[in-house]
């Protein structure tokens, strides 16, 4: 299965902070994802996991302190973080008119991966998500777990250095999140780093190599 | 119960139905439904009829009498009702006319009332506004004509018959399309229908409203509730995917890998290949609309009201094939997946509209040029024409695809519907005003060299407009 760069990103937040008018979406933060690390975020809901995530996808801007992948601001409209940071943040926006296999092979044509190999790498791909026999169905024909199953399969098919998943584990089975921890702990030990929220006590301690609590220790 | 007495029977509890719900004065809705005619008609013989009025002033009158009265005419009012109704048929198996508000379908519709009885207030709402609105266009189009002297009191008889006549067909199609959605297959559920037979009696409305099941009802009132949420904030993504057919076709077809632009290509050819629908759908507008800027280009009698019309025509066709372009920017602000830059996209999503357009438009465009005797300009001038126009339709596509949410100004209670309403369609005026015109310039005496010259610094513009937007939207989100 395609898993992209071998080293990971180093990921630095200091001091973060997020607010909109009088609203605080994240309240100051500082963490650190070494490369080829998993980092597990934690925290009620409304803590600001997701927030903290966007910032490192750089899809927001902080309002205060800064967020670097490998020293570079992270920011979505540089090359350097596109190329960089494969996220899951909400549901990516699907292609109602192609297949799971037409989706896989439009991203992997767009990065410039060998024509010849690639329905392999879609095959593969899609099996290791469990997805393996529904390449010819179109994502208006999935459940709401094998919808996740795919949004997970495309995320991890781009190359990337740096994957951040905003709570990976929702709509999925426990036989599914167990097959979820393994493939994270694999994209981790190529070398990738992973930056996860996630509510899965099961799954957290099972992948983290660290954890860092978004508006305080758990309750 | 005689079925006389079960028709009491209902109408009774349904009167006390809608005295539990809105008390003693009842639902309003006839009252709305002729306030709102009334102010149509006021609307439209204020302003409407005094534009349309000057577009027929502008015209040639004998040109627009020869083609009124031409032979041509009544096989092109046919193909254009045909048109109608397969259109409006096809709509109502989406949204048709009789659409209650969810809680009345889960209380009322679903119990033992004669079904008919408890949808007809929301028929005789669609049925209402449809007949009077056709009566009040075609009146004011016939009005019109016989105001600026292009013809005779005549019109205006066979425009106040043939208008309603066209709504009430219209009206009948659409209901027969939300029946179809269903299936149709519940049969005539009126409680008399065995012992009157059913034959004509099922072509009614009340026969029609008893074949209506719960759930394409349900789904069609939820559908409608999500879309006129969707277009009031301005949300087209949300609006397309609530009008959108579910794609089912052509899954063994397979996307290849050809390269990191082609596969983009290639996707959108799939796209079309698996809903021949917008293919077809293009090619009905497409068709059209270049042949009418081709005979506007080669005959300067033609009205320049005519032209843009043909433009308009053409943007449409062309926005039916630029589904890709509409993808793409509904993934904007979104974690990027693939590997292409924004506009690197963009651009090979353009690809296969301007391909199909190229195809479509040039042989219809050439082939009026060739028809029409009157023609001072060459083939190549009018090949060259329409695909300059083209590039105008597809630049204003990107900015149509990429515009992102609507300004504050739509949001507003006063200028908010104008506003909204300017938002959705000012790219599409643009294009068709801007093109149309320049496109009567062209066919002037000496005016195809400036018109030319304006027709780029045109798609020049369009084009500039469509790249910002594409920047600012794929941007914009980042606060």
């Amino acid at each position: 299965m395609t898993t992209g760069a071998a080293a990971g990103c180093r990921v630095v937040a200091e001091e973060v902070t997020k607010t909109l008018d009088v609203a605080t979406l994240l309240p100051p933060t500082s963490m650190v994802a070494e490369p080829g690390t998993c980092v597990v975020v934690r925290g009620p809901n409304g803590a600001g996991k997701t927030t903290l995530l966007r910032l490192v996808a750089g899809l927001l801007a902080p309002t205060t302190g800064t967020v670097t992948v490998d020293d570079t601001v992270a920011d979505e409209r540089n090359r350097h973080t596109r190329e960089n940071v494969a996220a899951l943040i909400g549901p990516p926006a699907a292609y109602r008119d192609l297949t799971l296999a037409d989706h896989l092979t439009l991203v992997d044509a767009t990065w410039g991966r060998d024509a010849h190999t690639c329905a392999e790498r879609v095959h593969e791909a899609l099996a290791a998500f469990g997805l393996g026999d529904l390449g010819e169905r179109f994502p208006h024909e999935l459940s709401s777990g094998q919808g996740q199953l795919f949004r997970l399969s495309l995320t991890w098919f781009r190359p990337a250095r740096l994957l951040v998943l905003d709570e990976p584990e929702q709509r999925l089975d426990t036989d599914k999140r167990a097959m979820l921890g393994a493939l994270v702990l694999a994209r981790r030990d190529s070398g990738t780093t992973v930056l996860m929220a996630c509510h899965d006590p099961v799954l957290t301690a099972s992948v983290a190599d660290e954890v860092v609590d978004v508006g305080g220790p758990p309750r | 119960m005689t079925p006389a007495e079960q028709r009491r029977e209902d109408a009774s509890r349904l009167e006390d139905v809608r005295h539990v719900l809105h008390g003693p004065h009842g639902s309003g809705a006839v009252q709305r439904v002729l306030y709102a005619v009334y102010v149509l008609a006021l609307l439209a013989f204020t302003y409407g009829f005094t534009v349309v009025r000057a577009v027929f002033l502008t015209s040639d009158p004998q040109w627009v009498r020869d083609r009124l009265l031409g032979p041509a005419t009544g096989g092109v009012a046919a193909l254009l009702v045909l048109a109608l109704v397969v259109l409006v048929r096809g709509l109502g198996r989406r949204r048709g006319p009789v659409v209650p508000p969810l809680p009345w379908l889960d209380v009322v519709v679903v119990g033992p009332l004669d079904r008919a009885a408890t949808l007809r207030e929301w028929w005789l709402v669609s049925a209402t506004l449809l007949l009077a609105g056709s009566t009040v266009v075609a009146g004011v189009v016939g009005g019109a004509l016989w105001g600026s002297h292009t013809t005779g009191p005549a019109a205006l008889l066979v425009s106040l018959v043939a208008g309603p006549a066209l709504g009430a067909l219209a009206a009948g199609a659409w209901l027969t399309g939300q029946v179809g959605a269903g299936g149709d297959a519940s049969g005539d559920r009126s409680p008399t229908a065995s012992a009157r037979g059913r034959g004509l009696r099922r072509l009614s409305p009340s026969a029609a409203l008893r074949r209506l099941d719960l759930t394409t009802l349900r789904a069609q009132s939820i559908r409608s509730t999500r879309l006129g949420g969707a277009v009031l904030a301005g949300d087209l993504r949300a609006a397309r995917l609530e009008t959108a057919v579910p794609v089912r076709r052509g899954r063994r077809l397979r996307l290849r890998s050809r390269g990191r632009h082609l596969t983009v290509v290639a996707r959108d050819l799939i796209g079309v290949r698996r809903q021949p629908g917008l293919l077809l759908s293009g090619v009905l507008l497409t068709v059209p609309g270049a042949a009418g800027t081709a005979w506007s280009l080669s005959d300067p009698e033609v009205p320049p009201a005519f032209a843009v019309l043909a433009v308009a025509a053409t943007y449409l066709g062309v926005g039916v094939w630029a589904e890709g372009l509409r993808l793409l920017g509904d993934t904007l602000g979104t974690p990027r997946l693939s590997g292409l830059s924004v506009h690197g996209e963009a651009a090979a999503h353009t690809v296969l509209p301007a391909a199909l357009l190229l195809v479509v438009a040039l042989p219809v465009g050439l082939g009026v040029h060739a028809a029409v005797a009157a023609s001072t300009l060459g083939a190549a001038a009018v090949a060259l024409w329409l695909v300059g126009s083209g590039a105008l339709s597809l630049g204003g596509h990107w900015v149509a695809a990429f515009r992102g949410r609507p300004g504050f100004l739509a949001f507003l209670p006063d200028i908010g519907p104008v506003a909204l309403t300017l938002w959705f369609a000012r790219s599409f005026l643009l294009v068709a005003v801007v093109g149309g015109l320049l496109t009567t310039r062209a066919a002037g005496a000496n005016g195809f060299g400036p018109a030319v010259a304006l027709l780029v610094v045109a798609v020049a513009l369009a084009w500039t407009w469509g790249w910002y937007t594409l920047r600012s939207a794929s941007n914009g989100h980042r606060v």
